[in-house]
C-alpha cells in the first residue's frame, strides 16, 4: 500500500501531541491545585488563629480582676500584671501571622475579610494601650506602714489603670470578640469554598489522567499493531531480498550504499559489503581507474533530473563489464556483471535513492559468444579453406609438420621443471619464441587465419609476461590455448593430407575447382625460402603501406640440417626489416630515396668456417635513442647501466627476449620476440650475429653458423 | 564456463583442501599437456568422471609418501592402505563439491572413486590431449589431470 509523505509524519507525530496536550492540562491542574491547597493551608491556619484569640479579651478580663482583687487585699500582682503582658505580645503576634496567612491564603484583597480585619485592628487598639500601661508598672505597689500595708503612689496608678481595662474590658470583649468572630466566620466561607474547589480540580485531574492512560493505552494498542506491521513487511522484505538472484542496493545522493541489499549482492560481487561504504569503494577492485571514473559521472548524472533515464542508460559503461575474482586457492575467475541503476521516484519528483541492480550474466554472455564464435568459425573455416587451397598440399603438410613441432617444443619447455619466478618466465619466453615461429611461417604462406590464432596465445603470452609476478597457475590460459592450437592445426594438417592424396587423380580435381587453382593444388614441389620471404615481404610492407622489393641471393644453398633454422630466421628478420627498417614512404621522400625500398637476403659460404645468412636493408638504420629509451623505460638498464654502454652493447639489446622499439602491437611486431628467436636459433646452432647499421642508411645483420658438424661438436662441448 | 576456469575450479579445490584440512599450501607448477602417452599414475588416485555438457575425468593422483606425511600432519596415526585411499578419495570429493558448486546443472558429476598402484590406468577419450597440473607439497610431486572434451 502507498502512503503520502505527510500523512506518515502526522501519524508518527499525532499520538506524541495528544499525550503532550494531555499531560500540559494535567500539569495545568496540578498546578492550580497546589495553589490551592497551599492558600487553603494559609486560610485555616488563620481561621485557627483567629479562634484562638477569640478567648483572649475573657483571659485579660479575668487577669485585670486578679490584680484589682490581688490590690484590694494586698498580694502579689506582679504575676497577672506579666500575664497580661505576654498575652498581650502574643495577641500582636498572632495578627502578624493572621496577616500573612491571609496574604499567602489570596485574601489579601478580600474587602470582606479586610474590613473585619480593619474592625479587629481598631477594637483591639483601643484595648491594648490600656494594657500596655498596666504592664508598665514596675516594683511593689505597696507602702508598709504601723497601720498595715496600703497602697504606695505605684499601687493607686496601677489600681486606676486596673480599674480603666475592667471598664473597657467589655467593650473590648464584645468588639475585639465580635471582629474575631466575624473574621474566623469569613476565613470558614474561604476555607469551605477553597476547599470544593480543591476538590473540583481534583476529580478534573482524575479524570484527566484517566483519559491520558486510556489514550496512552490505545496508543500503545496502535503503536504494537504498527510494529507488528512493521516486523511482517521487515520479513516480507527480507524474504524477497534474500531470494531475488539480482544483486539489489541502494545509493543516496553521496552515493553511499544503503543498508540493506539483497543476499544475492555479496554473492555476485564475492565480497562482504562493508557498513558505510561508496558506490565508488564497491567498484574499485572490479574494473580499472577509468572506468571507475566513467561510471562515478555517469551515476551522478542520474541525480540530475533533466536527465532522461532510459536514454543515458544507452551509455551506461557498467551494463556490461568483465570482472576477474581471486580464487580461494589462487588464480583468478572471470565473470561478467551487468550493473543497471533506477531512480527511485517520489510524489514531489527525485527520490533520495537510486536503486542499483547488478546481475551475473556470465552465462548470457558465454552464450552469445558462443553464438558469435559458432558464426565467426563457419566464417573462419571458409576462410581458411580458401587460404588452405592457395597453398601447395605439401606445402601445407610441412608448415603442419613444423607448427606441430613446435607447439610440442613449447609444452615440452611447460613440462620442464622449475618454478621460481624466473625459471617461469624464461619458459614463458622459450614458448613465446616457438609460437611466433609459428606465426611467422603461417603469415609467410598468407594463412592469416592461422596466424590470428597464433596470435591469440600470444596475446596471453604478453598479457603473463606484462605481469609483475607470475605463479603456476596463470600458465592454464596458456595450456589450454596450446591445446585448442594443436586441436586445429590437427584439423589443418587432416586438410592436407586428404588435399595430397587427391593429387593423383588430379583429372576429378579439375573438374570440380577452377583451373589456376588445380594447378596450385597439384604442386608437389616444395616451396622455396625464397617463395616465403617473398610472401612475407609483400604482406608485412602491404600491412604497413610500404613499397619493397625483396633480392634473394644462394638461399638454394642452404644446407639441409640449417633450412628450417635458416628459413625461420630469414622470416624473422625479413619481416623485421620491412617493419622497423624500412622508413614510412614520406620520410623516404624526405630523406631523398627511392620509392621502393630494398630488402636483401643471402646466403653463402664463410670460407672453410661455415656459411653467412645476411638480411640487409637500406632504410633508417638502427635508432640507437630509440633502443636505449626503450630499454630504459622497460627497466632493462638503469641509467648508470646505460651510461657506460657502448653502441654495440646497446644494438645488443635488441635480441633480448620481449625487447621492442614499437610503439603498437600488431600482428607484424611489437612482442619483441622475432630477434630473441633469431639470436635463440642462432645460438643453438652455435652461430654468432654481427649487426652493420649507418644512420639513415642501411642496417645489415650477418648470422655466422659453423659448419653443421661443427656445430654439433659446439653443442656437445657447450 | 570456459576449460580454463574449470581447470581454475579444480586447482583451487585442490589447493584450498591443502590451505585447510593439510594446513601446508601446496605450489602449482606450470600445466602442460599429455601428448603421446598418458599422464603418469601414481601411488593412489582420486578421480571423478563428468558427463553432460562436457565428457572426461578428472584426478587427483599421489605418491603414498606425499600421503603419508600429509596424513600426518591431519594428526593421523594410521598410514594404512584404507586410510591413503580415504584421503585420496577426500580430495576426489573436494573437486566433486566444487564441480558441483561452480558447473551447476550442465555438469554429471559421478561419485568420487579411488585407485591404487601406479600400474593402473584411467581411462579417457583418445580425442582429448589430458591436461596436467603439477602440484608441488614440501619435497613432493603430485599431478591433477583435467581430461575433458
Amino acid at each position: 500500500m502507498k502512503r503520502r509523505r505527510g500523512d506518515f509524519d502526522l501519524a508518527q507525530l499525532l499520538p506524541v501531541a495528544v499525550a503532550t496536550s494531555f499531560a500540559a492540562v494535567l500539569t495545568l491542574l496540578l498546578t492550580f491545585g497546589i495553589q490551592r491547597a497551599s492558600q487553603l493551608q494559609s486560610a485555616s491556619s488563620a481561621l485557627q488563629l483567629a479562634s484562638e484569640l477569640r478567648s483572649l479579651p475573657q483571659y485579660f478580663g479575668t487577669e485585670l480582676t486578679l490584680i484589682q482583687r490581688g490590690l484590694e487585699a494586698r498580694t502579689f500582682v506582679a504575676e497577672p500584671i506579666t500575664d497580661i503582658a505576654t498575652a498581650r505580645e502574643g495577641f500582636d503576634k498572632a495578627l502578624v501571622r493572621i496577616d500573612a496567612d491571609l496574604v499567602a491564603a489570596g485574601l489579601g484583597g478580600s474587602a470582606d475579610i479586610q474590613r473585619v480585619r480593619g474592625a479587629l485592628d481598631a477594637a483591639w487598639q483601643r484595648f491594648s494601650p490600656l494594657l500596655v500601661a498596666i504592664g508598665r508598672h514596675k516594683g511593689s505597689p505597696y507602702a508598709d506602714t504601723l497601720a498595715g500595708s496600703r497602697l504606695n503612689a505605684t499601687g493607686r496608678a496601677l489600681k486606676a489603670d486596673v480599674d480603666e481595662g475592667l471598664a473597657a474590658q467589655a467593650a473590648a470583649t464584645r468588639d475585639v470578640g465580635g471582629a474575631l468572630k466575624d473574621l474566623a466566620g469569613g476565613l470558614q466561607d474561604t476555607v469551605g469554598s477553597r476547599g470544593r474547589s480543591l476538590r473540583t480540580f481534583l476529580v478534573i485531574g482524575a479524570a484527566v489522567a484517566g483519559l491520558l492512560l486510556a489514550l496512552m493505552l490505545y496508543f500503545s494498542l496502535r503503536s504494537r499493531r504498527a510494529s507488528a506491521d512493521a516486523r511482517r513487511a521487515e520479513r516480507q522484505v527480507a524474504d524477497i531480498l534474500g531470494t531475488v538472484r539480482e544483486g539489489l542496493f541502494l545509493l543516496d545522493r553521496n552515493l553511499a550504499l544503503g543498508a540493506v541489499y539483497s543476499a544475492s549482492l555479496t554473492r555476485i560481487l564475492h565480497s562482504e559489503i562493508v557498513r558505510d561504504s561508496s558506490f565508488e569503494d564497491l567498484l574499485r577492485p572490479l574494473v580499472p581507474a577509468k572506468t571507475l571514473a566513467t561510471a562515478m559521472k555517469f551515476v551522478n548524472l542520474l541525480w540530475k533530473e533533466k536527465v532522461h533515464e532510459d536514454l543515458i542508460d544507452t551509455v551506461n559503461p557498467l551494463n556490461q563489464i568483465e570482472v576477474q575474482f581471486s580464487r580461494a586457492g589462487g588464480g583468478a575467475e572471470s565473470r561478467h556483471l551487468s550493473f543497471a541503476f533506477k531512480r527511485v521516484k517520489s510524489a514531489g519528483g527525485l527520490g533520495e535513492h537510486l536503486l542499483g541492480i547488478v546481475t551475473d550474466v556470465t552465462d548470457r554472455v558465454q552464450i552469445s559468444r558462443e553464438l558469435e564464435q559458432s558464426k565467426a568459425e563457419n566464417q573462419a573455416q571458409l576462410d581458411l579453406v580458401m587460404q588452405l587451397l592457395q597453398v601447395p598440399a605439401a606445402q601445407l603438410q610441412s608448415f603442419v609438420r613444423d607448427a606441430d613441432m613446435a607447439l610440442r617444443k613449447s609444452n615440452a619447455i611447460l613440462k620442464q621443471p622449475g618454478r621460481e619466478e624466473s625459471e617461469l618466465r624464461t619458459k614463458l619466453n622459450g614458448v613465446f619464441r616457438e609460437v611466433h615461429t609459428v606465426k611467422g611461417e603461417a603469415s609467410a604462406l598468407a594463412l592469416g587465419s592461422i596466424a590470428a590464432r597464433v596470435h591469440q596465445l600470444e596475446e596471453s603470452l604478453v598479457a603473463l609476461r606484462d605481469r609483475a609476478h607470475v605463479d603456476g597457475n596463470d600458465f592454464i590460459p596458456i595450456v589450454v590455448r596450446l591445446d585448442e592450437l594443436m586441436s586445429y592445426l590437427g584439423g589443418i594438417g587432416q586438410f592436407a593430407d586428404r588435399l595430397s592424396e587427391v593429387q593423383p587423380k588430379g583429372d576429378t580435381m579439375k573438374s570440380v575447382v577452377p583451373p589456376l587453382l588445380a594447378k596450385q593444388l597439384l604442386t608437389t614441389d616444395d616451396p622455396s625460402l625464397e617463395q616465403l620471404l617473398t610472401q612475407v615481404v609483400r604482406e608485412a610492407a602491404s600491412a604497413q603501406a610500404k613499397r619493397v622489393a625483396l633480392a634473394c641471393r644462394g638461399l638454394d644453398l642452404i644446407p639441409a640440417p640449417y633450412r628450417k633454422a635458416a628459413k625461420d630466421i630469414a622470416i624473422h628478420m625479413a619481416r623485421n626489416a620491412v617493419v622497423h627498417g624500412i622508413e614510412a614512404p614520406d620520410a623516404r621522400q624526405a630523406a631523398s630515396k627511392p620509392d621502393t625500398a630494398s630488402v636483401r637476403v643471402s646466403f653463402e659460404a664463410n670460407g672453410t668456417d661455415g656459411y653467412v645468412l645476411t638480411v640487409e636493408d637500406d632504410g633508417q638504420g638502427l635508432p640507437f635513442e630509440r633502443i636505449l629509451d626503450a630499454a630504459l623505460r622497460k627497466g632493462l638498464l638503469s641509467p648508470s647501466d646505460a651510461a657506460r654502454m657502448d653502441r654495440s652493447a646497446v644494438y645488443g639489446l635488441i635480441f633480448r627476449a620481449g625487447f621492442s622499439t614499437a610503439e603498437q602491437v600488431t600482428e607484424h611486431a611489437g612482442r619483441g620476440v622475432g630477434l630473441d628467436a633469431v639470436s635463440q636459433a642462432v645460438r643453438e646452432l652455435g652461430g654468432s650475429i654481427g649487426i652493420a647499421t649507418a644512420d639513415g642508411k642501411f642496417t645489415r645483420f650477418r648470422m655466422k653458423l659453423p659448419q653443421p658438424g661443427d656445430k654439433i661438436a659446439a653443442t656437445h662441448a657447450a | 564456463m570456459s576449460l580454463q576456469n574449470e581447470i581454475g575450479t579444480f586447482v583451487s579445490a585442490v589447493l584450498n583442501y591443502f590451505d585447510t584440512a593439510v594446513q601446508q599450501a601446496a605450489v602449482v607448477g606450470t600445466p602442460y599437456l599429455a601428448l603421446g602417452k598418458p599422464p603418469e599414475i601414481f601411488d593412489y588416485t582420486g578421480m571423478i568422471r563428468i558427463s553432460g555438457k562436457k565428457k572426461g575425468v578428472v584426478y587427483f593422483t599421489a605418491p603414498k609418501g606425499m600421503l603419508s606425511v600429509m596424513l600426518m600432519r591431519m594428526q593421523e596415526t594410521d598410514m594404512s592402505d584404507t586410510n591413503l585411499r580415504d584421503l585420496v578419495g577426500e580430495v576426489a570429493n573436494t573437486l566433486s563439491g566444487n564441480a558441483r558448486k561452480d558447473f551447476g546443472r550442465n555438469f554429471i558429476i559421478s561419485t568420487p572413486s579411488v585407485v591404487a598402484g601406479s600400474s593402473s590406468t584411467i581411462g579417457y577419450s583418445p580425442d582429448t590431449r589430458p591436461i596436467v597440473v603439477p602440484i608441488d607439497w614440501r619435497t613432493y610431486h603430485a599431478n591433477l589431470v583435467v581430461c575433458l572434451n
